[in-house]
């Protein structure tokens, strides 16, 4: 089709997309600048070990995520039992958790002056006056255990999809064969269900990679807090530039993997036509043990740190709810909406670039401006604040040779970096959301429209938005929702004096008073728990239905 | 000594019988087809044999051993049965090769591999053991379903619908092929299908269900012929129907003539009517006859016509002819071939 709306828009969408892919070219190339003192001095000392931590990191909460996630999705998407329709979306809340929000909660109960360790001293050795610690909570196990319990839904959420779409046919040919209940799972359960997994794993892996607030209150000393703290601390641009090129490493080899694991996905998930799930009861002792483990879960995860917020809040409103609250919420508000409202614009300009080019290449600028989603927030801030300083000193070096005083740090220290650097995180969302949507519009449709006279730019506002709108404000909704809930970046963006409702929680949980901030983090979780609807909706439909009408004979 | 024995079963879906009281054996080396609209059971019946589907009551007998019935469930990983599904349900992470000895429970790694072959052979796959099931054309999958089926040496195999993916060229192929090796491997089958054209075609007996119950049981000819219901009649094949204008204990009369009738066949005109297939069903072009050329329709190696009697509005009658007879011409009846239907009204 020959379309188009403007003659400049694939030299504009093209503009963007550098635009906004310029985080990774000024951490590459400014990661190999010369000054490189303090990354020198880091890697002789300090480095390896937080190389180490990271590793570690990931591998033990990877682990334990799955460890929790696969067989709560194997009991649910497989087994009728009592309130198995709760525990299926129950299980998606914890994502909604800030995962600092969780580790104060269980820190605040288990510490060494926490009520559980004073009551163990009491209860063991109850003649000493003593501060002798059972066990400690600030320390790699237990950051893995935290980021675990608010991470494994997405292992959960991808292998029970997974499970659920595994045609019946397939199960029942593998029990008439002879497998019982256990060989049916590991000869063909699990291996047909192992691309989900690493995809899930994959996402998993790089929110721990990205995690900063939980390592930082843990002091477990990572590659994010070696980025954050290079910066603040020592000043260097370029150290944590080079930092941040070696995470970048680690995000495309996982990414890598992630692609391999699943280059035959495409084959594996076949099932003909609508079936009825029969899943069959679980006997009453299975059941007890089935309930009681994801109960204990579904408690750990979600209902205990959100009734100790709730708590908090009831105890501290009146100190909570003041003028600060209110102003950092409008904060927040204002910059998600900004943020929404530019990721949509460029998600349009970038989706109908590919839908009316031509051009071999047109898909590149979408796929360009997405790749910001792989950035963790720390390494993106370094990456957001490399050209902006630069363009900040250019500017003022201009006002400078004319004689007058420069305006100051115009980009990097205002409002604009923060925005700047959450569209670059965040577009990816609207960009797949806005193809998504246009690709369910079918050309014929176009042609339709431009036959009977219309101007493409009037096809694109009677014919495509009419029907793009509801992928738009989903679009739209869960940009705001990230941007409402993203901490790192904001750490390192804000303006000074500026604070969001993250950055407030966050200094709360630092400095060991939530109470005072929980108010605010209960807005944060039920801001959060919005998407997760739409998730679990949309996961349902994709399963074949399982009510009591469904009937095949 | 039968292979398989079904004793009044009866099943539920949420409190709604889908089985009622439903008896049916199957002898050995003996193929038989379910036979009904979708939505009467006949799935319903091939997974309880399975173990798939919960029974409430009734038996299920495998090689006279029983594996469901009241207390009893046998899982079906114990039944030794072979399933064909509609979808085939080959694994799609295994290859050919691998999907024919995922059932093999006896033997190391080679001779697993040696059977897998074997079987492969039989259905003529062997050059493709090593595709994968995406790799393999529909027709291909469905073999190498059977060879998987087979490999085990199962009591019995059920086959679901498995035709009704083919399209109809290579179903006309494959149908007669696979009817071959179970009969050359000497395994019983069940086939389901709303098809009666695959149910004449493969099997030695068919089962014709009618809501849950079995509403005629007997052999392709049998049912065609000699359909005990207007239901088993319609679904068999194109019938037309005859008022009974009087009956006697030997004899009665038709529009038609008069037909001989068994002692002892009650058939009143309040009660009975008669059926003729088209094939029963001779015109010929004649000035005086009673019925008139209605509708008529090419169909290859025959024309159909649909003729009405001249006397009575509702005597309307199917048949076949190779003469081409022009439209609205009269034409007289004669009834050949075995004797009409009697049946319930």
């Amino acid at each position: 089709m020959n379309l188009t709306i403007s003659k400049k828009w694939p030299f504009f969408s093209w503009l963007l997309a550098l635009t906004l892919a310029s985080p990774f070219a000024a951490i590459v190339w400014q990661s190999f600048a010369n000054d490189q003192d303090i990354f020198n001095h880091l890697y002789q000392t300090v480095l390896p070990d937080y190389i180490f931590n990271s590793f570690a990191l990931t591998v033990a909460v990877v682990a334990i995520a799955t460890l929790i996630g696969v067989p709560c999705a194997w009991l649910i998407a497989n087994y009728e039992f009592p309130l198995r329709r709760y525990f299926q979306w129950a299980l998606i809340l914890p994502l909604a958790m800030p995962s600092y929000v969780v580790a104060f909660v269980y820190t605040d109960l288990l510490e060494c002056a926490g009520p559980i360790q004073t009551s163990l001293r009491q209860l063991l050795e109850p003649d000493t006056v003593g501060t002798h610690c059972y066990f400690q909570v600030r320390n790699l196990g237990g950051a893995s255990l935290m980021l675990a319990l608010v991470l494994f839904p997405y292992i959960y959420l991808l292998m029970r999809a997974c499970f659920n779409e595994q045609s019946s046919s397939l199960i029942n040919s593998a029990r008439v064969m002879g497998c019982n209940t256990w060989q049916t799972f590991y000869r063909l359960s699990f291996p047909l269900a192992r691309p989900a997994l690493a995809v899930g794993i994959t996402l998993v892996a790089m929110e721990t990679l990205a995690d900063f607030a939980v390592v930082k209150y843990f002091a477990v000393s990572t590659l994010t807090t070696a980025v954050y703290d290079t910066w603040l601390g020592y000043g260097s641009l370029a150290a944590a530039a080079r930092i941040s090129a070696i995470m970048l490493l680690a995000i495309f080899l996982l990414i890598g993997i992630e692609k391999y694991a699943r280059r035959q996905q495409k084959y594996y998930q076949h099932a003909v036509g609508q079936e009825t799930i029969v899943r069959p009861k679980l006997k009453r002792p299975q059941q007890i043990i089935t309930l009681l483990f994801l109960s204990i879960v579904f408690f750990a995860a979600f209902l205990f740190p959100f009734l100790r917020l709730i708590e908090f809040a009831f105890d501290y409103f009146s100190e909570s709810w003041n003028a600060e609250f209110i102003e950092y919420s409008l904060n927040s508000l204002l910059v998600a909406s900004l943020v929404s409202l530019f990721c949509l614009l460029f998600g349009l300009i970038f989706g109908y670039y590919k839908r009316l080019s031509q051009s071999k290449t047109r898909e590149v600028p979408g796929k360009l401006a997405s790749a910001g989603y792989a950035l963790p927030g720390t390494v993106l801030a370094i990456g957001v604040l490399i050209p902006l300083t630069m363009m900040d000193s250019g500017v003022n070096s201009l006002f400078k040779s004319m004689g007058t005083s420069g305006p100051g740090l115009i980009l990097s220290g205002s409002l604009f970096a923060i925005i700047f650097g959450y569209v670059i995180r965040f577009s990816a969302i609207a960009v797949g959301s806005v193809d998504a949507s246009l690709a369910k519009v079918p050309p014929s449709l176009d042609m339709a429209s431009t036959t009977m006279g219309l101007s493409p730019l009037k096809t694109m506002f009677k014919v495509h938005m009419p029907l793009v709108s509801k992928g738009l404000f989903v679009a739209a909704l869960l940009v705001f929702i990230e941007s409402m809930k993203e901490l790192p970046a904001a750490l390192l963006l804000r303006p000074f004096g500026f604070e969001s409702l993250a950055t407030y929680v966050y200094q709360f949980v630092s400095d060991e008073q939530l109470e005072l901030g929980a108010l605010a983090a209960i807005v944060i979780v039920v801001v959060g728990l919005i998407p997760l609807i739409f998730l679990d909706k949309y996961l349902d439909s994709t399963q074949p239905s399982n009510s009591k009408h469904a009937k095949r004979q | 000594m039968n292979q398989l024995s079904v004793n009044s079963l009866y099943c539920q879906y949420d409190s709604q019988s889908v089985l009622k009281d439903l008896s049916l054996d199957l002898a050995e080396n003996e193929i038989i087809a379910l036979l009904g609209p979708s939505g009467c059971g006949k799935t319903t019946l091939l997974k309880a044999i399975a173990g798939l589907q919960p029974i409430s009551s009734g038996e299920i007998f495998i090689s006279q051993k029983q594996v469901s019935g009241e207390n009893i469930t046998i899982p079906s990983e114990r039944r030794n049965i072979g399933m064909i599904f509609q979808d085939y349900a080959l694994f799609p992470h295994l290859t050919a090769e691998e999907n024919v000895a995922f059932g093999l429970k006896q033997g190391d790694k080679t001779s697993k591999a040696q059977r897998a072959i074997e079987m492969l052979t039989l259905v003529g796959l062997a050059d493709f053991a090593k595709r994968y099931p995406h790799e393999l054309s529909g027709g291909q999958q469905q073999r190498v379903a059977i060879a998987r089926a087979l490999a085990y040496q199962p009591a019995l195999i059920l086959l679901d619908e498995p035709f009704s993916n083919i399209d109809n060229q290579s179903r006309e192929k494959l149908m007669p092929e696979i009817r071959n090796i179970l009969k050359q491997q000497k395994v019983s089958g069940l086939l389901v299908t709303h098809n009666k054209d695959e149910a004449f075609a493969f099997a030695d007996k068919i089962a014709v269900f009618q809501q849950g119950q079995l509403a005629q049981l007997g052999t392709a000819e049998e049912l065609y012929y000699g359909p005990q219901s207007k239901y088993v009649a319609d679904f068999i094949g194109k019938a037309s129907y005859l008022p009974i204008l009087k009956a006697s204990s030997s004899s009665i009369e038709t529009a038609l003539g008069t037909i001989e009738i068994a002692a002892g066949q009650l058939a009143t005109p309040e009660t009975a009517m008669v059926m003729v297939r088209p094939e029963q069903v001779s015109i010929k072009a004649d000035p005086n006859g009673a019925y008139q050329v209605q509708d008529k329709a090419f169909c290859g190696h025959y024309w159909r016509y649909t003729v009405q009697s001249s006397q009575d509005e509702s005597g309307i009658l199917l048949s076949y002819s190779n003469e081409n007879i022009p439209d609205e011409s009269k034409v007289s009846i004669e009834l050949s071939g075995p004797n009409p239907a009697i049946i319930k009204k």
